[in-house]
């Protein structure tokens, strides 16, 4: 069990800021920077003060108030990668942010909040015991049911008649809308903040398998309802009209998946329906999902669009895709993986999957075709790539 | 760069064993993965990863692996650094052998992919970053979000100095002050990738919480 890496390990050097610093803009020695490293890997508290180190540096470096000296060496560090970069961007954000809302007028200072003044919500929280709870609850379902009665047979029978078959309807979502929002998306509710010293869940920046604990937790249903990462993708193109597709296409931000059936293509091992490029789903499993990559060379192109077909030229199911779809691997092939939804519907037979990359000017190019076999097999899925080589 | 994955299938018991490992408690120890998680972050991230989370996740894959193997780590946090070492250098070396045209496709992001469509989407990815980022504030509790926007926001004047003062109004230090606003924007940043993450999805669209 670890056990040294809750509060603090003592016989780790002293938090110097300096250092800090030093590490931060690259300015360590191998020797340093590993001592540093072992430090922070081993000591929570020094991780966050380093953190905070971090944090302040960006802040003051976004509002032009990093004194010159540290600017000069922050930027040839900072400006170098994406990720760092995109840190600095994310600092003068949040800033505009901050301070749009202070702007709005609303917001007390710190001492103003002594906690005397209940919030409306407090309010409405000690408004509503239990009893006038319950009682509001008895009152509203009356209700409910007096307005359902005073609605003709016929007037129902009118609404299901217009509605289209398989459609389902959207309930209106009732997040106010705020100054920025765009009126014709669903706006989502900010999911609640929790303030405590539990660290962060940085991990859904993370595109690939749920690694979340709390969603990897104790039951499985869970866990595939918190896995948003790999349950939306871009929206699917019919493929027939506006018939539902029998196959829908989605972007994967995972090439494997421990839970799903999963196939990596590659495009040398195109025309030999082999165990690699065996898709095997299980017979009679209820109607599930699949992942495919497909690896590719090719010129870089602004957008994808992936198509599968029976052999015999059937189009089953069709997708673009933006070219910020495509993983680049460190060997300098690429890869997009798609998430097949509604497998149930793909029979025991050999596919053909073309990639075609769309340029600028709306020319179309084929990258790139694969073969690949559905297998139903009663037996647990296993995937190709579960095995060790 | 990205990460050579191993070749090898992280399965649920692995990742359960790794838990395990951390701590016997499953939520304890699912606290302690997401915190070494940013540690292995910051490691790549100070390298000069292009893709930390990938060499994380790397990192961890081998980890799994070789618990599941049979391996019995005693300090976990110590194994993952020095798996993500070789990790780091096997990058490295791979990437002094790679073209230059894949370091620059590694740097671009689709907002310089040139197409039209991708602009919009950015841009309106950014705008909703932006809106979550407002609706996790207003849902702070009054004085929290005081704070922070007294901490954070833009005015007249040097903020090192108003923070000082800050501090001295609330009888606190200056380093305690920059430890609870570095805490708050951690859980903010986590509050609004996953209100993006729940709009993407409402939208039908593939979230970039990048």
């Amino acid at each position: 069990m670890m056990e040294n890496n809750e509060n603090g390990a003592s016989d780790f050097p002293r938090f110097d800021e300096e250092i800090c610093e030093r590490y931060l803009f690259g300015e360590l020695t191998e020797g340093e920077q590993e001592e540093f490293e072992t430090a922070y890997f081993a000591d929570d508290a020094f991780f966050e003060k380093f953190m905070a180190v971090k944090t302040e540096l960006l802040d003051l470096y976004s509002r032009g108030e990093l004194e010159p000296g540290k600017r000069a060496r922050l930027e040839p560090h900072f400006l170098a990668t994406a990720p760092r970069t995109r840190r600095l961007a994310e600092s003068r954000e949040f800033i505009r942010t901050v301070t749009s809302i202070s702007r709005r007028g609303h917001v007390p200072t710190p001492s103003d909040v002594t906690g005397t003044t209940p919030s409306w919500i407090d309010s409405l929280m000690r408004f509503f015991t239990l009893p006038r709870l319950a009682g509001a609850v008895v009152l509203l379902a009356a209700l409910g049911t007096l307005f359902l009665l005073s609605r003709s047979d016929r007037e129902i029978e009118e609404a299901s008649e217009h509605r289209p078959a398989n459609t389902t309807e959207i309930e209106p979502e009732t997040v106010p809308s705020l100054p920025n929002s765009h009126p014709n998306k669903v706006q989502p509710s900010a999911p609640e903040v929790t303030i405590n010293s539990t660290p962060a869940n940085e991990n859904v920046n993370r595109p690939g398998l749920d690694r979340r604990p709390e969603s990897a937790s104790t039951n499985k249903q869970k866990r595939h309802g918190t896995r948003p990462s790999l349950a939306n993708g871009t929206p699917t193109l019919p493929s027939r009209g506006n018939q539902t597709p029998d196959v829908e296409i989605t972007i994967a931000t995972v090439g494997r998946d421990p839970e799903l059936p999963s196939v990596a293509l590659h495009p040398g091992s195109t025309r030999d329906i082999g165990g690699g490029n065996t898709l095997t789903l299980r017979s009679g499993a209820e109607d599930g999902s699949a992942i495919v990559s497909l690896y590719f060379r090719s010129e870089r192109y602004p957008r994808y669009v992936v198509t599968i077909a029976t052999v015999d030229g059937r189009q089953v199911t069709k997708n673009s895709m933006d070219g910020s779809s495509v993983i680049y691997s460190g060997d300098g092939s690429k890869r997009i993986a798609i998430r097949l939804n509604g497998t149930k519907r793909l029979l025991s037979k050999d596919y053909i999957v073309t990639l075609e990359g769309r340029a600028a000017n709306g020319e179309k190019v084929t990258i790139e075709e694969y073969y690949f076999k559905v297998k139903r097999d009663p037996q647990p899925v296993t995937t190709p790539e579960d095995k060790d080589p | 760069m990205a990460a050579v994955r191993t070749i090898w299938t992280v399965t649920p018991e692995a990742f359960d064993s790794l838990l395990y490992s951390l701590h016997a408690d499953r939520d304890h120890a699912g606290r302690l993965y997401e915190n070494l998680r940013r540690k292995l972050l910051e490691f790549f991230e100070a390298r000069g990863s292009n893709t930390p989370d990938e060499h994380a996740d790397e990192t961890f894959d081998r980890v799994m692996r070789r618990i599941s193997e049979g391996e019995t780590i005693e300090n976990p946090a110590g194994y993952c650094y020095g798996v993500a070492k070789f990790v780091w250098k096997e990058a490295s070396r791979r990437r002094a052998k790679e073209h230059l045209e894949l370091d620059e496709n590694t740097l671009l992001s689709p907002v310089i992919d040139g197409h039209e469509n991708d602009l919009d989407s950015s841009r309106e990815l950014v705008e909703q970053r932006l809106d979550c980022l407002e609706r996790c504030l207003d849902h702070l509790a009054d004085e929290t979000r005081a704070f922070i926007v007294e901490y954070y926001r833009e005015e007249s004047g040097v903020k090192i100095e108003q923070r000082k003062l800050l501090a001295e109004r609330l009888s606190t230090t200056l380093n305690a002050l920059r430890l609870r606003a570095s805490r708050l924007r951690r859980e903010l940043g986590k509050c609004t990738n996953k209100c993006v993450e729940e709009a993407s999805v409402k939208n039908n669209r593939r979230p970039d919480i990048s």
